[in-house]
């Protein structure tokens, strides 16, 4: 299982890119893993703003739709226009070409919330 | 694992299936995905292990006056070695299951849901404990001891070749008893649209028979499939899912399952049935959506904004690549063609009523 050390980590099982215009986000391998054929994702507005926590995007697979969550608050600058015509990405490249959105942080305090990938490995050894 | 497993778990196992609970038992959803799975059967061959179906006897002197009793569609008129569609409704008309009818010449098998096994028999039992069956009535659970496999796709007549087995003269909803001792029940059969056979089995041989499939017929093409594609099968085909599209509180009438309801014999439920025919409220039909999403069961729909019912069956169509689904609407919007909204989220998502199948159905194909 995939889990790059450059990323922060959530226990709902999306990845964060910090860069320097803004957190990217997406689903680890796990997550696209565990959904199956993604087939639908339903991103949010640029723009929009969301709470930590807050579910932010929608991803449907054949069986059964899950939510995105916030990893931290912010608002929606850029999303994944290219999920719309082709979710598989999610499948094919979660971290990379399957990226969901960018957002930018209210603040950097709740960054420090995240997991790294080592404690995120360690949820995923209990998880399964 | 919390629930019931086939004697094929194992099997599942070793081919990297991921396991979903359906009616009680563990049941491998996937092997290597959904999508994959699904366009395998339509283009090739597929092989399920439907070992959580119940299977069901009814025996005795008086076993087809029964089965005419408790069941909607007319047996009698099915020669044995044929299959029937049937449904069992309580006095009501209301369907406690949905199942299919195999008649042999002094007695018949039921193939039932998984999730309805318990409740049939109860059903069953009790009504065989009436007059005048009593003491003329066996009703005997045998789906503990046997497993059931399903081979199906456009390839399937060769797979059935391949491993030896003589059925590729069997007709649609025709089954013949193989083996030493007739042990090994086959029929044309299934739940996908496609060509295929369902086998019926002691579960002790269900290991060595799906060794042989995959060791005979891979090379034709034939993968295993889960109850993912299963789902997504039946809905390409507008088949109901017993707990989904049906159950006690929708009648045949609204299900589109009056064809399998025979008023012109007694049977239990058939006063209230016919006291109801063509005055249902609401009827499932088919739909596809015209935007991006996917409909989903409970969703609500709407016609011209107000509320005209409810999603039972949701997906996207592998095949076509679109959002399809079933639903319960309101009679007057049932038409084919009828533009309909479905509140997806929050948001109202334009549909329109399709005929269905909403993929040929090839069940019936000649086999060649």
């Amino acid at each position: 299982m995939k889990v790059p050390v450059d990323l922060k980590y959530t226990e709902s099982h999306e990845w964060v890119k910090v860069t320097d215009d803004g957190l990217i986000v997406g689903i680890t391998e796990y997550a696209q893993g565990e959904m199956g054929d993604i087939v639908f994702a339903d991103l949010p507005q640029v723009g929009a703003e969301y709470k930590k926590g807050e579910s932010l995007a929608v991803i449907e697979s054949v069986k059964a739709v899950s939510d995105i969550y916030a990893p931290v608050g912010g608002t929606i600058i850029e999303v994944n226009e290219a999920l719309v015509d082709s979710p598989e990405l999610i499948n094919d490249d979660c971290y990379g070409e399957g990226w969901l959105v960018k957002l930018s942080p209210e603040t950097d305090a709740e960054l420090d919330g995240l997991l790294s990938a080592e404690e995120y490995e360690k949820l995923l050894e209990k998880e399964a | 694992m919390s629930g019931k497993v086939t004697p094929l778990v194992d099997h599942h196992r070793a081919l990297g299936a991921r396991f979903t609970e359906f009616g009680g038992w563990e049941m491998p959803v996937q092997y290597t995905g959904i999508i994959d799975e699904h366009l395998a059967v339509r283009q090739t061959c597929g092989l399920f292990d439907l070992s959580h179906m119940g299977e069901v006897e009814i025996r005795g002197p008086l076993a087809l006056e029964f089965a005419q009793w408790v069941l909607t569609n007319d047996i009698v008129q099915v020669a044995p070695g044929r299959v029937q569609y049937s449904l069992l409704c309580n006095e009501a008309g209301g369907i406690i299951d949905d199942l299919l009818v195999y008649r042999h010449a002094d007695y018949v098998t039921l193939a039932v849901n998984a999730s309805n096994t318990a409740k049939d028999v109860e059903w069953l039992m009790k009504k065989a404990n009436e007059p005048p069956y009593q003491g003329q009535v066996e009703i005997v659970n045998v789906g503990q001891e046997r497993a059931i496999l399903a081979v199906q796709g456009p390839a399937s007549p060769k797979v059935m070749e391949a491993v030896g087995l003589e059925v590729l003269d069997l007709p649609y909803m025709a089954f013949r008893l193989l083996g030493d001792n007739g042990e090994l029940m086959v029929s044309r059969t299934g739940y996908t649209g496609e060509i295929g056979y369902e086998l019926y089995m002691p579960a002790a041989d269900a290991p060595l028979w799906w060794e042989r499939f995959m060791a005979l017929a891979e090379p034709l093409g034939l993968k295993p499939v889960g109850l993912g594609a299963r789902d997504t099968l039946r809905l390409e085909m507008g088949y109901t899912l017993y707990g989904n599209d049906i159950d006690e509180s929708t009648t045949p009438w609204e299900a589109g399952l009056g064809w399998a309801v025979k008023l012109d014999k007694e049977f239990i439920g058939r006063d209230a049935l016919a006291a109801g025919k063509g005055k249902n409220s609401r009827r499932l039909v088919g739909f596809m959506l015209q935007d991006r999403g996917i409909a989903r069961q409970g969703y609500p729909v709407e016609a011209n904004g107000q509320p005209a019912g409810e999603v039972t069956s949701g997906c996207i169509s592998p095949s076509l690549n679109r959002a399809i689904g079933l639903a319960y609407v309101d009679i007057s919007q049932a038409k084919t063609g009828t533009p309909l909204e479905i509140i997806i989220r929050g948001k109202a998502v334009a549909a329109q009523i399709a005929p269905l199948p909403f993929v040929p159905s090839r069940v019936k194909d000649t086999v060649s």
